[in-house]
């Protein structure tokens, strides 16, 4: 069976059955800092940051959570996922000479 | 309570809303003696000893001021004692019981036509775009002293604010003496103020403001942003870039290898919107390898390759859409299927997209 998905713009959240044991829970609601201003921030719900290889750095665990951020939206200006535990991936881009983190 | 609005106080959010993007984008005024009266009352109303107020022209103005300050006599940053202080006693309980006195006033349905009619719009002009980029060039200038710790209050910030508070003024809803004298000093010029335990720097209005009809900084024909002081920003469609790289964009004058070899994928973008699309035929063995008609959001998604000089191996780009904007991105990639393309950028070979925004 597939694993499920949210995308919001570069950021994806993959749903996942539990939460890893020993992180630490984050004080912050954002998920990532854009490089215009722009933060992905969530209203409700818990951050844990923790690199893990190259795409994953940190995990959500999401109650009536959604996603916020000034242009990735929908028409009600938010984006509601289900809850649950979604694992946080960053999108990056091949290049000839190794992959890079997509910046926007 | 008021539940509905008459077609007279219909008509004057319009007035309102543009009165309040020109207050805070393109009037000239800045009235020393109010504005220092101004920030004198904020630090009182904050049982804060009366700051030395420095008037400055613009984020470069700033930066010099501050740094000939000895550090020390500008005092602490202020977030923990003036910023929480200033807010606390000024912005946030003025908004605070505004905000009580409209609810509770007010039904459902008239509030809802006023935000979006007055503050959202007013909100939109001048908040996200202008004060997000005054606030980047000025934590840019002096980040080292700065950071992200400095206190604020500003035009830019609360014209949203002013512009709603006005409304429900003039509708006979709301009153209140501190709201009026808030706004009072926002109408006095103040654009971006920064507070400090010794010493308040106030600068004024940009001379140039400039946007594109979606409301995001945008000049093709010099900077998007100048002030007084002579510092200069360059933003299209809302991102900015340094004079030489604008400069080559709007006469676009790079090649399209240029352009996919730029790092940054937001500058990337706009520099390809900007770009002849007649020029992509220029490149080298460029072919479209893959082909997706609708992404699932009535978007097309492509792989292009094409080869470059130095560059043993052809060059791959995804080349899509972002559901929420439209936008259109190249994202680099070594595959040749969209979707194989698609879900290697985040290093999973197979997902199932719930919602992407």
């Amino acid at each position: 069976m597939k694993q499920k998905a949210y995308r919001h713009g570069e950021i994806l959240l993959l749903k996942v059955s539990k939460l890893p044991k020993g992180l630490e829970l984050s004080k912050s609601k954002t998920i990532m800092t854009g490089s215009h201003g722009n933060n992905h921030d969530i209203d409700n719900g818990k951050l844990y940051f923790k690199n893990e290889g190259t795409f994953v750095f940190g995990y959500l665990v999401a109650k009536d959570t959604n996603l916020l951020h000034p242009e990735h939206k929908d028409e009600t200006g938010k984006a509601k996922i289900k809850d649950g535990v979604y694992q946080l991936l960053k999108q990056q881009e091949y290049t000839p000479n190794g992959l890079i983190p997509v910046i926007d | 309570m008021l539940e509905k609005l008459t077609k007279k106080q219909i008509e004057l959010q319009k007035e309102v809303r543009d009165e309040w993007i020109d207050i805070a984008l393109h009037r000239n005024n800045f009235d020393k003696e109010e504005i220092e009266a101004g920030v004198k009352w904020m630090y009182y109303a904050s049982n804060l000893k009366e700051p030395k107020v420095v008037m400055v022209d613009g984020p470069k103005d700033f930066s010099k001021k501050f740094r000939a300050s000895v550090r020390a006599s500008v005092g602490d940053s202020v977030r923990a004692s003036v910023g929480a202080s200033v807010w606390a006693s000024v912005r946030a309980s003025v908004g605070a019981s505004v905000r009580a006195s409209v609810g509770a006033s007010v039904g459902a349905s008239v509030w809802a036509s006023v935000r979006a009619s007055v503050g959202a719009s007013v909100g939109a002009s001048v908040g996200a775009s202008v004060w997000a980029s005054v606030g980047d060039s000025v934590r840019a200038s002096v980040r080292a002293s700065v950071g992200d710790s400095v206190s604020w209050t500003s035009l830019c910030g609360d014209a949203e604010f002013g512009a709603y508070y006005e409304y429900y003024k003039k509708i006979n809803i709301v009153s209140n003496e501190k709201a009026d004298k808030y706004i009072g000093f926002l109408r006095s010029g103040a654009f971006y103020c920064m507070f400090f335990e010794k010493v308040a720097f106030v600068m004024r209005r940009p001379i140039t403001v400039k946007q594109n009809e979606r409301k995001q900084l945008h000049s093709t024909s010099g900077p998007a942003l100048e002030f007084k002081d002579g510092t200069k920003i360059y933003k299209l469609n809302g991102v900015e870039f340094d004079k030489k790289w604008w400069n080559k964009i709007v006469k676009d004058t790079m090649k399209p290898e240029t352009i996919f070899a730029i790092d940054n994928l937001e500058h990337r973008r706009i520099a390809y919107e900007f770009m002849d699309k007649s020029k992509m035929k220029s490149l080298k063995n460029y072919s479209v390898l893959d082909e997706v008609k609708d992404d699932g959001y009535g978007f097309p998604m492509k792989v292009v390759s094409f080869t470059v000089k130095n560059v043993n191996e052809p060059l791959k780009y995804l080349n899509c859409f972002c559901p929420s904007t439209g936008r259109e991105y190249f994202i680099g990639t070594s595959k040749d299927k969209c979707i194989e393309a698609k879900n290697a950028s985040f290093g999973l070979e197979d997902i199932e997209f719930v919602s992407e925004w």
